[in-house]
């Protein structure tokens, strides 16, 4: 622009207005003249559509919304012109102010993340389940071996014993080029490169058909390992289907129809494909449903009841074992306690075996015999004890302390053992003194002031008032010996020939007598001594069964006094069997009678006295 | 995200003249000077922008060409373009060009190619004169010298074949 342009108004000048120069008036109105000469009507065209700029504006923004909503329905264009536009506005308008377009999307991201989170947290918890189910059972234990042996990795060994097969991925290639169209792969499946695949796929097709049937044939099937690809090709497209394991008539048919779908639904988009695969991201979804598997059922669990029920047997017996086990220390421990509490006893040995006690004890003459002191202890007579008691006159008992002894001692049975059979005494027993009374054979005398026992429980023993009885003749002794014996008679409990706790009772003095004629024989004054032990059974068995347990019950006897020391030549023991005797009642048949048969030095005569 | 068209091209000419050391050189960067045959193809994939597009190159490494082995044109179906290479430092090499491209023509008649005269890098060896690569641009093939030794051109070759491929698209489609 000139410079003396720029100095003059473009409009045409006001007549009315004051000009103040009249030169510079004619000067602008020769100017006038020579710019409409020069241009003409075009310049007040001109000039009129630059002043009516403005109000174009506002016209076009009355008709704006309708004529883009015109232009999107005849052309879709208009889409494509302003997507540049957008994404500049949209750019800026991030770079200006972040937040604003933050808090715009908020509430489509918030959902949208929270449910991504969810289905992948699913996804591996799904995952570490099926792993920890398939590590940790006794069946994946098989597998691994079986695995192991097939000399394959586990994790396919597992997908073949689960799953008949399975689709791992499906991939839709354009046939011409091998391009990739669509792909679709299981979740959880790792997968190559599809790109690559797709193209590799279509040059070996490529390959295996120009080689072997001259271009004019296709290859359908490739298998390797357990993994199948099944290639359906259709005129402009290829679907190549992936499975592991053994396919079924279903996925060849869904894979059939699927390509063939394809075909006719995105016949354009094969039409016009120039490489850009927009066009078939809808064949995403046709392609997804061919993702099949089938499984094979699963046998229903069964129930290991035999295992349960070994198991249960075994843990029975265990515990049977255990209580019983724990019984026998209990009764072990307390007659082991029991015995070497017990006065005139020394504990030798007490050892467990599987199901008895074995205890070995030493114990003085005067004490009470072991199976006394066995029956007051031990309650339950289940548990079998074997006691091996040998009876010897201690020198001080080394077990027997003076205080603790004092109480323990039971005095009257004590001195009782001790006494003869005709000694009459009274005993007093006061703190740790004793006094004995009455009247007693010499013998008696010397035991109770020999008797270590009573000598251990008391300071003084005083036996001033017991008299001393003349000893009999022993003639008269050997027959009232013999007449004791003789009345001692035995009874059993039916079919059994062990001797009962009370009946027990009379087994120290019935051994002492017999000691007693024993001396007397060794003595002389006995020239041959006999003791014959019948035993006899009641009529409730057969007469076999009677004479057996009569004979056991004889024999029970003769053992006990051999086992006390009477010499074995002079016991004889024989079974009755029944001897049916109407007034004797049933328990008074099952007994066992004692006779004694000797004869005095002196005299010739066998001297006999009968049954009682 | 940009828009991604994903295109076929070929890699044809007679063998050893450094048609997969070129591919290796642009998809991985790497050159060996080991001769490995390439026996039937080998397919390698690069991205590359074009314009407000991405280019998916999906490269055919066609093997080598002899007297003994022919050209499997199945593999050229549906290329967009070829490059075909040559070996500067073997003039017997270039002598085969000529069939080759009668053959694409054939097959491909609106595929671009490109002629590669590879080994440039042999500055000592190098028989090919201004006469032979005449007589090859006699054929309608552009000519670029490269070496997939120090990578010259490699990456310009491939960006020219692109473009090339591009602009034939765009004439096609109107």
């Amino acid at each position: 622009m000139n410079p003396v342009e720029d100095q003059l108004p473009l409009h045409e000048p006001d007549q009315s207005s004051a000009c103040a120069d009249p030169q510079s008036k004619k000067a602008a109105e020769d100017y006038y003249k020579l710019r409409s000469l020069l241009l003409g009507d075009d310049y007040s065209v001109a000039l009129n559509h630059y002043i009516s700029k403005e109000e174009d504006a506002e016209r076009v923004a009355d008709v704006l919304s309708e004529a883009v909503t015109l232009s999107v329905k005849e052309n879709p264009s208009l889409g494509e012109a302003l997507t540049p536009v957008v994404d500049k506005a949209i750019a800026k308008s991030i770079e200006e102010n972040p937040s604003r377009i933050t808090h715009a999307i908020y509430p489509i991201m918030g959902p949208a993340i929270r449910k991504a989170v969810s289905a992948a947290l699913a996804e591996m918890v799904q995952s570490l389940n099926t792993l920890l189910e398939q590590s940790l059972t006794l069946g994946s234990m098989k597998w691994r071996f079986r695995a192991w042996r097939a000399g394959i990795p586990y994790a396919q060994f597992v997908l073949l014993q689960t799953i008949k097969y399975r689709v791992e991925q499906v991939l839709l290639v354009h046939r011409e080029t091998g391009l990739l169209l669509q792909s679709v792969t299981a979740p959880e499946v790792k997968s190559q490169d599809p790109e690559l695949i797709s193209s590799m796929l279509t040059a070996i097709s490529d390959f295996v058909s120009d080689s072997f049937s001259g271009g004019e044939e296709t290859l359908e099937r490739i298998r390797f390992g357990d993994l199948e690809l099944h290639l359906l090709v259709g005129p402009k497209a290829i679907l190549a289907v992936a499975v592991r394991g053994s396919a079924s008539d279903e996925l060849t048919e869904k894979a059939s129809a699927t390509i063939e779908l394809i075909h006719s639904r995105f016949a354009s988009a094969f039409k016009h494909f120039d490489g850009d695969r927009v066009d078939f991201d809808a064949t995403q979804p046709l392609l997804s449903e061919c993702l099949l598997s089938q499984k094979i059922a699963a046998t229903p669990k069964r129930k290991p009841w035999l295992a349960m029920l070994l198991l249960l047997a075994g843990a029975g017996y265990l515990l049977i074992n255990e209580v019983e086990r724990y019984r026998l220390v209990q009764v072990f421990n307390q007659v082991k306690a029991a015995y070497q509490q017990e006065p005139g006893y020394v504990l030798l040995s007490a050892s467990r075996q599987v199901d008895q006690l074995m205890i070995e004890v030493l114990r003085s003459p005067e004490s009470r015999p072991a199976s006394i002191v066995h029956s007051t202890i031990l309650k339950e007579p289940s548990v079998a004890v074997v006691v091996n008691e040998k009876i010897v006159h201690f020198g001080p008992l080394p077990t027997v302390e003076k205080t603790p002894a004092r109480t323990l001692i039971d005095v009257e049975s004590t001195v009782n053992a001790l006494l003869e059979k005709d000694d009459k005494v009274s005993i007093i027993a006061q703190d740790d003194r004793l006094q004995v009374s009455g009247r007693a054979a010499a013998e008696t005398l010397a035991r109770i002031q020999q008797s270590e026992l009573l000598k251990g429980a008391f300071e003084v023993l005083d036996i001033s008032g017991l008299k001393v009885i003349e000893p009999k003749s022993a003639q008269e002794m050997i027959a009232a010996l013999a007449g004791e014996v003789q009345q001692t008679i035995f009874y059993f409990s039916p079919k059994e020939y062990v001797l009962t706790v009370d009946e027990l009772e009379k087994v120290a003095p019935f051994v002492r007598d017999i000691k007693a004629l024993q001396q007397y024989a060794a003595q002389g004054e006995i020239k041959a001594l006999q003791i014959v032990i019948l035993g006899f059974a009641d009529n409730s068995g057969t007469d076999f069964g009677n004479k057996v347990v009569s004979q056991q019950r004889a024999e029970m006897m003769r053992e006990l006094l051999i086992k006390n020391g009477i010499d074995a030549d002079i016991v004889v023991a024989w079974g009755a069997g029944n001897i049916d005797q109407a007034h004797i009642s049933d328990a008074s048949q099952r007994r066992v009678t004692v006779q004694v048969l000797y004869a005095l030095s002196q005299k010739t005569n066998l001297y006999s006295q009968g049954e009682p | 995200m940009s828009r991604v068209v994903a295109k076929k091209i070929c890699m044809i000419g007679p063998f050893a003249v450094g048609k997969t050391s070129l591919v290796r050189r642009f998809v991985d960067s790497i050159f060996s000077d080991n001769y490995l045959t390439t026996i039937g193809v080998k397919i390698s994939k690069k991205i590359v922008p074009l314009a407000d597009t991405q280019v998916q190159l999906m490269i055919w490494d066609i093997e080598g060409v002899d007297v003994f082995t022919e050209l499997k044109t199945s593999y050229l179906r549906g290329a967009s373009g070829v490059l075909l290479v040559l070996d500067g430092t073997r003039p017997k090499s270039f002598e085969m060009a000529e069939e080759l491209v009668s053959l694409l023509r054939e097959h491909l008649p609106d595929a671009p190619v490109i002629g590669l005269l590879n080994k440039s890098d042999l500055s000592v060896e190098w028989k090919l004169g201004d006469l032979e690569i005449a007589a090859v641009e006699a054929l309608g093939v552009q000519t670029m010298m490269t070496s997939a030794k120090t990578g010259e051109n490699v990456e310009q070759a491939f960006m020219a074949l692109v473009e090339k491929m591009d602009a034939t698209a765009s004439v096609s489609a109107s």
